[in-house]
Formats: structure tokens, sequence, C-alpha cells
């Protein structure tokens, strides 16, 4: 097997002694409760998207508490190809939890009598998959710099910096003309779904591989 | 002879602790004793030839390789064996040879599984729930199982009992009959060496004092006691760790040296051990 995605096995089995049936009832019960009281898939879908980004950085967290980065050090696979594995890890899990999000929210809307319809649905779990990937990709180098104990405070700022920067570009420019901005955006991407669509694609490509030399520069460096 | 290991001129600077222009080899087919008082810098050393760490200067070269140009793929010939575990605490056996298999082009799960057996580790349980002396027989089966051409062991004795020690000293004696393998063995606990070690390499503050053969090391060295009016001050400066005590003195001398001393001084045979403290007196007096 390729030592990149060695690597990411390596990594699922780090996390898999958590991925406890207690862990994932309280994920459904969590799920459920939201999908009851919104009537809507969006926010169970983001809340999902959410703990795949805390499990995302289970393994620093778990790596931190044993040690593991001895093991790395022991193993034959190059730094490079621990950086690959873990993004890769990072993208899977995302990937199996917006294909559980799909399900969980056909059955449950179904069960509950709501409206469902799956390519709303496939839309809002891309945009989500989009904004949290991206979210990790801002974090990960953090973890590899610091490790997870230094960074875990540090990992989250860009959640909060992120409408932080939202309200304060919209003081600096005015309130209405942000949202004739937002609203005219929008209205380029409805009418350009295509272009739209690539341009999103090719950001995202660019900040994984960014985030990924970054990770790899920090990580380089690092004396355990 | 070949070198399994290689080390030039090797230096990291910390702060509060250098590692000065080290230079040693493991020769194929022997294993090297590493020793030295804790702090000395055996786990520095050990961290560098892992790529664990970032060398300041100098060069390490395994099996002939330099490590910085090919170091992961030096790594399938290398086994090691930490003081600490290394494994998820709460991973079960068959999870460890699950995680670490896939890396090694030689993994070989019968041999696993025959150490696994030998060393009554239960497959299914948890790392955590093993003992320390069965999570170094872990480590240990783990290290044996992929055909590893270096054995690089930091401090894996300390904390096992006399029957897990003489047990793990059998098996390091069985890997070196192969004569195209070598073993790097750190640890404080001199008398495991003194069985089986062919080679001794002894830091000490981050400098190698001796390495060479383990029986040149004991020869070039005996314990020395006497009474007090014994010495004079030029007597004294040959005598390595010298100490007082109510009635005579002890050290260590070279044994270039000993007709430089009354010829009524008592000499002993000297351990490694003593060698160790002696010597650790003689830098902790000069500082």
């Amino acid at each position: 097997m390729n030592r990149t995605l060695s690597f990411t096995k390596l990594d699922y089995i780090t996390i898999k002694p958590y991925l406890t049936l207690k862990n994932i009832l309280i994920f459904v019960l969590v799920f459920a409760f939201i999908g009851y009281g919104t009537g809507d898939s969006s926010a169970m879908i983001g809340m999902l998207m959410m703990y795949s980004t805390i499990y995302a950085s289970y393994p620093f967290a778990v790596g931190d508490k044993n040690g593991i980065d001895t093991l790395y050090a022991t193993l034959p696979i190059a730094k490079k190809n621990i950086v690959a594995g873990r993004y890769i890890f990072a993208l899977c899990l995302n990937v199996c939890v917006c294909a559980i999000s799909l399900i969980a929210s056909a059955i449950l809307m179904t069960a509950l009598g709501k409206r469902f319809s799956w390519g709303e649905t496939l839309i809002t779990i891309l945009i989500c998959f989009a904004f949290f990937s991206i979210l990790e990709a801002l974090q990960l180098p953090i973890y590899f710099k610091l490790g997870y104990a230094k960074a875990k405070f540090l990992a989250y700022l860009p959640l909060a910096a992120f409408p932080a920067a939202v309200m304060v570009i919209s003081i600096f420019v005015g309130k209405d003309s942000f949202s004739a901005f937002i609203e005219s955006m929008f209205s380029w991407i409805q009418a350009n779904d295509f272009y739209a669509a690539a341009f999103i694609v090719i950001i995202w490509f660019l900040i994984m591989l960014f985030s990924g030399l970054l990770s790899y520069r920090f990580y380089k460096k690092r004396d355990f | 002879m070949n070198n399994i290991l290689e080390i030039k001129n090797l230096s990291k600077h910390y702060e509060g602790f250098s590692l000065n222009n080290i230079s040693f080899s493991v020769p194929q087919g022997y294993i090297m004793g590493f020793i030295g008082p804790n702090g000395a810098g055996k786990t520095t050393t050990i961290k560098l030839i892992l790529n664990m760490v970032c060398p300041d200067s100098g060069e390490i070269a395994l099996f002939g390789e330099n490590t910085t140009s090919n170091s992961s793929e030096i790594k399938n010939d290398i086994g090691v064996v930490m003081d600490l575990p290394f494994y998820v605490e709460d991973w079960k056996v068959k999870d460890v040879e699950a995680a670490v298999s896939p890396f090694y082009s030689h993994w070989n799960s019968n041999v696993f599984d025959n150490y696994i057996h030998k060393f009554n580790i239960a497959k299914n349980k948890k790392v955590k729930e093993l003992s320390r002396g069965m999570k170094v027989k872990l480590m240990l089966a783990a290290a044996l199982s992929h055909d590893a051409k270096l054995l690089v062991l930091d401090e894996p004795t300390s904390g096992l009992d006399p029957v897990a020690r003489d047990e793990l000293m059998d098996i390091l004696g069985e890997f070196v009959t192969d004569e195209n393998k070598g073993i790097l063995f750190s640890t404080h606990i001199t008398s495991d060496l003194e069985k089986i070690a062919d080679y001794i390499t002894f830091i000490i503050d981050g400098r190698i004092e001796f390495t060479g053969e383990k029986d040149k090391l004991l020869e070039s060295y005996l314990l020395v006691k006497g009474g007090l009016s014994d010495l004079t001050t030029e007597q004294k400066k040959c005598i390595v760790g010298y100490r007082e005590h109510s009635v005579g003195f002890e050290g260590m001398i070279k044994t270039d040296n000993i007709k430089q001393l009354p010829f009524d001084t008592a000499f002993e045979k000297i351990s490694l051990d003593e060698i160790i403290i002696y010597m650790n007196k003689e830098a902790k007096g000069h500082e």
C-alpha cells in the first residue's frame, strides 16, 4: 500500500477507539433533535460537519497524549507523506460525513413528514463541505506547527474570525453596500453557475494546496 | 569490518545542553552499549539518528548511506524500542500490527505472532492494560518483525524485572548471531551490557569520553583505594573522581598511571557502573 494511504489508515486506527457506540448515539440524538426542532436539514448537516471537523483534529489530540510522533519517527515514512496522509484522512472523514448527512436527512425528514429535496440538500452539503474543509485547511497548519495542546485554542479562531471579518467589512464599506455586493455576487453565481462552480473548486483546491505546503514546512522543522 | 551506523562530528545545541562533535560507529554483527549518566545526551543522539531532531552539524550514515538523503527508506531496516511506549494507549495489540505493518516492505505477521505468543501478550488486550515490561516486549516484537538490520534501543530495560531483562538479553544475543545485523543499546543499567555488549560508547555532558571495545575500556581503568596520608597532590591528580572519606580515599585510575601511585595502594577490577560514577564525579568536579 502506498505510504501516504497507509498513514491515512494509521490515522483511522488512531481515532477508531474513540468512535464508540455511545458517541455515535449522541450524534444521532442531537441530529434528530435539531431536525425535529428546526424542520430543516441545513442545521443538522452543519452540526454533523462541525463534528467532522472536531474528529479531524483527533489524531493530533490522541497523538499528543500518547507521544505518537515518536512512532512516526520510527516508521519508514517521509514527513511529506505524513502531512499528505493526514489531509486525505480529514477529507475522507468529511466525505463520509457528507454521505451520512445526506442519507440521515432523507430518512429523518421523511419520517417527520417534512419536505425533502435531494437537489437542495446536496447543494447544502457541498457548501458545508467547502466551508468546513476550508476551516480545516486553516486549522491543520496550526496543529502541525504547535501540536494539539498548544494549538487547540488558536485552531478555532478562524471559526470566530469569519463572522468577525464579515462584520468589520460591512462596517467599513457600509451595510447597504455590503448587502448589495453579496446580492450581486449571488446573482452572478445564479447566472453563471458553471463558471461559479469552477471558480469555487479552483479556489478550494488552491487553499488546500497552500495549506498542505504550509503544514509540511512547519512539520519538517519540528523537533520531537 | 563494515559499520552499520556511523556518526561523525555530530552537534546539537539546546539552551543549557549541547551535544559536542560526537563521533562513533556500530560495526556489523556486534552490540554497541551506549552508556552515560542521565542527561548525558544518549536520547538526543538517538533522536538525531532517527531524524526526530535536526542536527546543527555533522553526519549520520546508516548502512553506508547518509540519513538526510534517504532517511525514510532507511528506516525499513531499523527496529526501535524506546524507554516510553509510543503506541496509542487505547489500541489493542492487534491494532498495533494493523497500524505499523503496512509501512514495512518486509513485515512478517508470523514472526510478530510468534513473539506475541512467546511474550505471553494477549492480542485483544489494550496497550494501557499491559505492564511496563509487556509494553517494552510489544515494541520489541514489532521491532523484530520486519527483518531490521539495526536495533536502536533507548533504555529498554529500565523498569523491567531481572527475569524480563535476562530474556531480553537472550533475544538480543540471538539477533546479532546474524553478522549483518547490529544493535545500539542505550542504557544506564550497565550490568546488562557487561553480559552482552562487544563495544561501548561512553558519553558524558554531551561529549564522547570513550568509544571502543568493552574489554579495552574495562582494562583501561582500575579502582583504587588507600589511606589518607598515602598520596601527594600530583598523585591525586592522576585519580579520576578522587574522593576522601574518614579512613582513606577512593577513585579510579587509568591503568597506564598506576606506577605513579605508592606500591602499597590497593587496585581492584572496575565495573562499567563504577566507570560511569567516577567519570561523572570527575566531570562534576571540574564544573
